[in-house]
C-alpha cells in the first residue's frame, strides 16, 4: 500500500444518478479495496447511512434534512434532500461500504450552513439556478454523444467486466475522467457560478478528505461530482480551508429517510441534477448488476419488450414481432450512428417507427410509465423515522393504501370502515397541509357516504409532515393541533365554521367541540349577519344527513341553535341601509339560511323567523330586495294569504320610486321562473302591478324589471310569455274542472295534491 | 434505349450525382450489407451532405431532422421495408428516389400505384402469346420492377402506396416478411436476393384513399417526414431546387432573387398555418396544401417567366400570376382567403406594396 497520502488518495468523479458510472464505480471500489469510502453530502446524513443496506430500503429515498426550529416565518427553504436512486454512485458506494464493512461517511458542507445560508440570501438565484449541468455530460457532449448516458454505456461496453481485469481497467477510467475534468475546469471560466459556494464546499471537502487519509492507513475513496475532482486533488493548505469555512451561520437540524418518486428524479420536474428518463436509466442498471455484461442484443430487446407491454396496456396493438423489429432497428442505428449499443434516443426512434407508425401520440401516452417510471421508494421499518412519517406508516399499511406517484381516483364509502379510514386519513393529513389526496365530489361535503379522491403521493409531503411535528406526534394530534391553533388565532365566523365543518369531517370530534365553543362566542360579537347565516347552513346539513363519523351532536345542535336565535334577533335592523352588493349577498344567504331552518325543523325558530319576514316586508327601512325575498318566502310557505301578500307588494312597488320598486321586484322573483310560470296568483300580481304603471314610471321601471328577469334561462322567459300572451283564458280553465273527468283519477287527487304540498291552509 | 442524358427532361438522382456517389463508394471503407453500393453512414452523408473520403463535397439532398434519414436508413439495413409519410411536398419521393439512387446504384425500379394498378403489375403477368404456343413456362413471366429487384437484390420504390386497392397492397404481404414470391403456376418461387427492399411513400393528408391493411402496416417501418420547421430552413431549400432545376431545364439566367423565395415561402407558410409568421393575426387556411413542392414550381415558373417575358429579373410582376395560380385552387374559397391575406398582411407590410399591387392586378 503506498504510504504518501496523495497516492492514497483516490478520487471517483461521478454522474449523479447514472448507472453507468455506478456500475464502473462498483467495479473500481472492487480493485481498490480502500479502507474508507467517502461521499459528496451533508455529513447530518452520516448516522442515516447504516440504514441504506436494510431490506427494507427501496429506492428511490431521499435523505431529508430539515430546520428542527423554524427560525422565521419565511418562506425560506427550511428542509434539503439528496435523492438516491438505485443507479445512483452514492447509494451504490454506501452499500458497498456497508458490505464490506468499511467506514463510509458524507463530506460535503453541513445542510445546517448551507441551508442557513440559503435563508439568508432568500433574495439570490434560488436551488434550481445554483444546480450546474453535469460536468460530465459537458465533456460527453464534446465528444459527440447526445445523452451523458450513451457516453458511459460506451465507457462501461470498452472497460466493463468484459476484460479479464476488467475493474482495473475501471481505476483507469476513473484516472482518465480526474484528468479530463482538471483539465476543463482549468480552462472554463464560468462567471455565472457562485464561486464562494464552491469554494467554501471544497473547502470542506478537503478538511474531511485529510482526516480521513490521517485516520486510515490504508487508500481512501471519494466519491464526488466530476466538477469537484481537480479542487479536491489541490494542494491547499489546512489552515486557508479553517479559514474560509471559520464562522459560517448555522441552523438546528435534523436527518431523516424520506421516499422519493420517479417523477421527482426525472429532469422535468425541475431537479437540477434530474434525470431524462429514470425508467430507462434502472433498465440499464438492471443489466449493468448482472455478472455477466448485458449484449446489445438483450439491451434492446428487453427495453423494446417492455415499451410493447406498456403500449399494450394503453390499449394499442403492439405485437411481438413488432417487438423484435424495433430492437433490430434500435441495433441498426445505434451501429450507423457509432455507438457501441442503443442509447435512449435510438429506442425511443425505433419504437416510433415500428411500434407507432410515426405517430408520436401513443409514445406520449407512455412517456409517464416507461420512461420516467413510477416508483416511490419505501423505507425499512426499523430506520428510526420521524414520528410522523412514521405515524403515517402504520396508517398507510392499517389502510392499505400504498403512496404512488400516479395520479389515481378513488371512491370510498364511509359507511364501511375501511372507506371511512381511508377518508379520516386524508382529510387529516389535508389539515396538515398533506394533499396526499384532492376531494374532488363536492356531494362529499353534504355529508353523504360517497367520496371521491384524487391521489398522489410527492415527496415534499416529506417536508409538511415535518413541519407539522410542532403540533403534535401523531397525524391525529398534529391535525387536532393545527386547527386548534387555526381557531385561536381566527374571529372570522365564516372561518371557524369552515373549522368545524373541517374538524368534524377529520373524526376530531374534542377538536370540533372545542371549535364550536370558539364559534359560539365568535358569534355573540359577529357584527355581520350574512356571516353568521353562511355558517348555519352547512353545519345544518352535516346534522341533518349526518356524516358516518362520530358527531357531537349536542354541541352542534346547540350551535346551531344559538347562531339562528343570534340571526333572527339580528336580521330585521340588520337589514336597514344595505348597499347593492351587501343586500345581494344578504339576500343569497337568507335563502340558504330559510332552507337550513327547515332542515333544522326546530319549530321556535321556524317561527321566530317568519315573524322576522313579516317585519321586515313591513319594515320601511329594510333593504329592498331582502324585503322583496321575505315577502316571497312568506307567501311560499303560505304564512300570509294571498290577499296580505298583495297587499304587501302593492305597498312595496306601488307609490314607492322605482329603483326601490325594481330592486324589491328582483328579490321577491328569485329562484327561476318555475314558480311564477306555475302560480298563476303571483303571476297575477306582477302582472297587475305593471299595468298599472304609469307610462313614465313604466319607462323607469323597465331596465330593473328588465335586470330581475334576466336571471331566468330562455326557454322560461318565452314559456313566461306565452303565458303572459295567453292571459285570464289559462286562468279560467285551470280553474275550470274538466268535463270527462275519470273517476280513478278524481279519487288520488286529494293524494296527489298532498305530495305535491298543495294542500290549502296552513303552512306547507 | 435512353436518349442521350442531354436531350432528357429529367436526369435520374444517379445520373446526376454519378460524381458524388463514386467519391463516396470509393472512401467508404465501413462495412456494407450485401449488395449496397454505400455503406449505410455513407448513405446517411449522401442524403444529408458532408464530404467524402478524399474531400469531394457532397451537395444535401435533404434539408432536416437527421434522425429521420438514420432512422430510414437503418431500417434498410436491417432489411425492413421503409414507408414514408407526410404531407404533399414533403419530399417524400426525393428521399426515396437518393435512397434508392445510394443503395442500390439506380432509382429506375419504380410503381407508381394508381385506383388502376392490379396484381399483375405488382407481381407478375403472362406473356399470353408464349403461353399459349408453350404453355407455362418461366419464359412466359412478364415481370414487374418488383421481380425484377427481388432478382437482382435491389430496391424498388412504390410511389403513392395508399391510391392503390388495399387488396392489391396487400400481394406485398408476402414478399415484405418470406422475402419471397410464390408462382403456383410453375410450382416454384421468386426468391429475393440480398439486398432487395422496398421503400412506399404515400401521403397522410388525402382522405378516400386506401388504408393500408394492419397486416401490411406491420411489415414497414414508418418515417414522417415533417414539413420543413422553419422559415430559414424552407427558404433554403426553396432556393437551392429552384436553381437546380431551372439550371437543368436551361433557363436563361437571371440575378439571383433570393429575397424573392423568402416572400413565397413565407406567405405559403402563413397561409398553410393559418396564421402570420410572428403569430399576431389569424388567417383563413386555403384548401391547397401549399407544400415546399409548390414553393419551389412557384419559384421556377416565375424565374421562367422573368427569364422569357420579364427584363430578366424575377420581381413581384413575374411572381404574382404564378402565386395566384399555386393558392387559388378552389375559385371561391381560395379567393377569399387570398383577399383577406393580401387586404390584413400584404397592403401593410414594409417592401411588399409591389406584390400587393401585381397580385391586384392578376386578381
Amino acid at each position: 500500500m503506498a504510504t504518501q497520502p496523495e497516492e492514497r488518495l483516490h478520487l471517483f468523479g461521478i454522474r449523479h444518478h447514472g448507472p453507468g458510472s455506478a456500475a464502473l464505480l462498483r467495479r473500481a471500489l472492487d480493485a481498490l479495496d480502500p479502507a474508507c469510502v467517502l461521499i459528496e453530502g451533508p455529513p447530518e446524513g452520516d448516522a442515516l447511512i447504516r440504514w441504506a443496506a436494510e431490506p427494507g430500503m427501496q429506492p428511490p429515498l431521499a435523505m431529508l434534512v430539515y430546520a428542527s426550529e423554524k427560525e422565521s416565518a419565511g418562506d425560506g427553504p427550511s428542509a434539503s434532500f439528496m435523492p438516491f436512486a438505485e443507479f445512483s454512485p452514492e447509494w451504490q458506494a454506501m452499500l458497498w461500504a456497508l458490505e464490506r464493512q468499511r467506514p463510509v461517511r458524507f463530506i460535503d458542507w453541513p445542510a445546517a450552513v448551507s441551508l442557513a445560508l440559503r435563508q439568508q440570501q432568500e433574495a439570490e438565484a434560488v436551488e434550481g439556478a445554483a444546480q450546474q449541468p453535469d460536468a460530465l455530460d459537458l465533456l460527453a457532449e464534446a465528444a459527440g454523444y447526445d445523452d451523458g448516458e450513451a457516453f458511459w454505456n460506451g465507457l462501461v461496453e470498452q472497460y466493463g467486466a468484459q476484460h479479464a481485469d476488467g475493474a482495473n481497467q475501471a481505476l483507469t477510467v476513473f484516472a482518465a475522467i480526474e484528468t479530463a475534468m482538471t483539465e476543463a475546469r482549468a480552462h472554463e471560466q464560468i462567471a455565472s457560478r457562485d464561486q464562494s459556494r464552491d469554494l467554501r464546499r471544497e473547502a470542506f471537502m478537503r478538511t474531511h478528505i485529510r482526516a480521513a487519509l490521517k485516520e486510515h492507513d490504508g487508500a481512501v475513496a471519494v466519491v464526488c461530482g466530476a466538477w469537484h475532482l481537480s479542487a479536491l486533488r489541490a494542494p491547499a493548505k489546512a489552515a486557508d480551508d479553517r479559514a474560509l469555512i471559520k464562522d459560517l451561520p448555522r441552523i438546528k437540524v435534523e436527518a431523516t429517510w424520506a421516499p422519493w418518486t420517479d417523477s421527482r428524479l426525472s429532469a422535468h420536474s425541475g431537479y437540477g441534477a434530474g434525470v431524462l428518463s429514470p425508467g430507462w436509466y434502472r433498465h440499464l442498471w438492471s443489466l449493468y448488476a448482472q455478472p455477466e455484461p448485458p449484449t446489445a442484443e438483450q439491451f434492446a430487446s428487453l427495453w423494446q419488450a417492455r415499451t410493447a407491454q406498456t403500449l399494450r396496456g394503453e390499449g394499442y396493438g403492439a405485437p411481438t414481432a413488432n417487438a423484435i423489429e424495433a430492437a433490430r432497428l434500435a441495433l441498426g442505428l445505434a451501429a450507423l450512428r457509432g455507438l457501441p449499443l442503443p442509447g435512449l434516443s435510438e429506442m425511443r426512434e425505433a419504437a416510433l417507427a415500428t411500434f407507432c407508425h410515426g405517430n408520436p401520440v401513443p409514445l406520449a401516452l407512455i412517456e409517464r410509465k416507461l420512461y420516467i417510471g413510477q416508483r416511490v421508494g419505501e423505507i425499512d421499518d426499523r430506520v428510526p423515522q420521524m414520528p410522523l412519517a412514521r405515524d403515517l406508516t402504520l396508517w398507510q399499511r392499517k389502510t392499505r393504501m400504498k403512496p404512488e406517484d400516479l395520479e389515481l381516483e378513488m371512491r370510498l364509502d364511509l359507511r364501511s370502515e375501511a372507506g371511512l379510514l381511508k377518508s379520516t386519513l386524508l382529510h387529516r393529513l389535508n389539515l396538515i397541509d398533506v394533499p396526499w389526496g384532492k376531494l374532488l365530489d363536492a356531494q362529499a361535503g353534504r355529508g353523504t357516504f360517497r367520496e371521491v379522491w384524487m391521489l398522489r403521493w410527492a415527496p415534499e409531503f416529506s417536508v409538511a409532515l415535518a413541519e407539522a411535528l410542532v403540533y403534535g406526534i401523531t397525524i391525529e394530534q398534529a391535525a387536532a393541533g393545527i386547527t386548534l391553533e387555526r381557531a385561536r388565532a381566527s374571529s372570522s365566523v365564516t372561518a371557524l365554521a369552515g373549522l368545524v365543518r373541517a374538524a368534524l369531517t377529520a373524526d376530531l370530534p374534542d377538536a370540533a367541540t372545542d371549535c364550536i365553543a370558539q364559534l359560539q362566542a365568535a358569534a355573540v360579537n359577529a357584527s355581520d349577519i350574512t356571516d353568521l347565516m353562511q355558517a348555519v347552513a352547512p353545519l345544518v346539513r352535516v346534522l341533518r344527513y349526518g356524516t358516518a363519523r362520530k358527531l357531537p351532536e349536542d354541541a352542534l345542535r346547540a350551535l346551531v341553535g344559538s347562531l339562528s336565535i343570534e340571526i333572527n334577533a339580528g336580521v330585521r335592523i340588520g337589514s336597514h341601509s344595505l348597499d347593492a352588493d351587501a343586500a345581494n349577498a344578504r339576500v343569497k344567504a337568507m335563502e340558504e339560511y330559510g332552507e337550513a331552518l327547515t332542515l333544522f325543523d326546530e319549530a321556535s325558530l321556524t317561527e321566530s323567523w317568519r315573524q322576522e319576514l313579516a317585519k321586515i316586508v313591513d319594515d320601511e327601512l329594510a333593504a329592498a330586495p331582502v324585503a322583496g325575498l321575505s315577502l316571497r318566502r312568506l307567501h311560499d310557505q303560505r304564512v300570509w294569504p294571498l290577499e296580505a301578500v298583495a297587499a304587501a307588494f302593492a305597498r312595496h312597488t306601488g307609490d314607492r320610486e322605482p329603483q326601490h320598486a325594481g330592486a324589491f321586484l328582483e328579490g321577491f322573483l328569485r329562484g327561476g321562473a318555475e314558480i311564477i310560470l306555475h302560480d298563476e296568483p303571483l303571476l297575477h300580481l306582477i302582472d297587475a302591478w305593471l299595468c298599472s304603471l304609469a307610462e313614465d314610471d313604466f319607462i323607469a321601471a323597465l331596465p330593473l324589471l328588465r335586470r330581475s328577469l334576466t336571471g331566468f334561462d330562455q326557454i322560461s322567459r318565452r314559456r313566461l310569455l306565452d303565458t303572459v300572451k295567453r292571459g285570464q283564458r289559462e286562468h279560467t280553465s285551470t280553474n275550470t274542472e274538466p268535463q270527462d273527468e275519470n273517476p280513478a283519477f278524481a279519487a288520488a287527487l286529494p293524494l296527489l295534491y298532498r305530495i305535491l304540498g298543495m294542500e290549502t291552509g296552513g303552512p306547507a | 434505349m435512353p436518349e442521350a442524358a442531354h436531350q432528357r427532361l429529367r436526369l435520374s438522382a444517379e445520373e446526376i450525382y454519378t460524381a458524388e456517389l463514386t467519391a463516396l463508394a470509393a472512401g467508404d471503407s465501413r462495412p456494407r450489407p450485401e449488395n449496397w453500393r454505400l455503406s449505410p453512414p455513407a448513405v446517411v452523408t449522401y442524403i444529408l451532405g458532408g464530404k467524402a473520403a478524399d474531400g469531394t463535397p457532397i451537395s444535401a439532398k435533404y434539408v432536416g431532422n437527421r434522425r429521420l434519414i438514420e432512422t430510414a436508413v437503418a431500417t434498410l439495413a436491417t432489411d425492413r421495408a421503409l414507408l414514408l409519410l407526410g404531407l404533399p411536398g414533403t419530399a417524400k419521393s426525393w428521399v426515396s428516389e437518393h435512397l434508392a439512387a445510394a443503395i442500390s446504384g439506380s432509382s429506375q425500379r419504380m410503381i407508381q400505384c394508381t385506383a388502376g394498378t392490379d396484381e399483375n403489375q405488382i407481381r407478375y403477368s403472362w406473356n399470353y402469346a408464349l403461353l399459349l404456343a408453350k404453355g407455362p413456362s418461366y419464359e412466359a413471366l412478364v415481370k414487374t420492377p418488383l421481380t425484377r429487384a427481388m432478382e437482382d437484390g435491389s430496391i424498388v420504390r412504390l410511389e403513392e402506396l395508399t391510391r392503390m386497392g388495399s387488396d392489391v397492397q396487400d400481394t406485398l404481404i408476402t414478399v415484405l416478411s418470406e422475402k419471397t414470391l410464390p408462382v403456383p403456376e410453375l410450382d416454384m418461387a421468386i426468391d429475393a436476393r440480398r439486398g432487395f427492399n422496398v421503400i412506399a411513400t404515400a401521403n397522410n393528408r388525402d382522405k378516400g384513399v386506401n388504408d393500408l391493411s394492419s397486416a401490411l402496416k406491420r411489415r414497414f417501418n414508418v418515417v414522417v417526414l415533417p414539413s420543413p420547421a422553419t422559415l430559414e430552413e424552407e427558404v433554403g431549400i426553396v432556393v437551392k431546387r429552384v436553381r437546380e432545376i431551372g439550371t437543368n431545364l436551361s433557363l436563361p439566367p437571371i440575378k439571383p432573387a433570393d429575397e424573392e423565395m423568402t416572400r413565397i415561402v413565407t406567405l405559403f407558410r402563413e397561409l398553410r398555418e393559418g396564421r402570420t409568421l410572428n403569430g399576431k393575426t389569424k388567417l383563413k387556411t386555403s384548401s391547397g396544401s401549399l407544400s415546399t413542392a409548390e414553393a419551389i414550381s412557384v419559384g421556377v415558373s416565375a424565374w421562367a417567366s422573368a427569364a422569357h417575358f420579364g427584363g430578366g429579373v424575377l420581381d413581384a410582376d413575374s411572381l404574382a400570376p404564378n402565386l395566384v395560380g399555386a393558392v387559388v385552387k378552389d375559385p371561391v374559397q381560395d379567393t377569399v382567403a387570398l383577399q383577406e391575406y393580401l387586404e390584413s398582411v400584404v397592403r401593410t407590410r414594409d417592401g411588399w406594396s409591389d406584390l400587393y399591387n401585381a397580385i391586384r392586378e392578376v386578381i
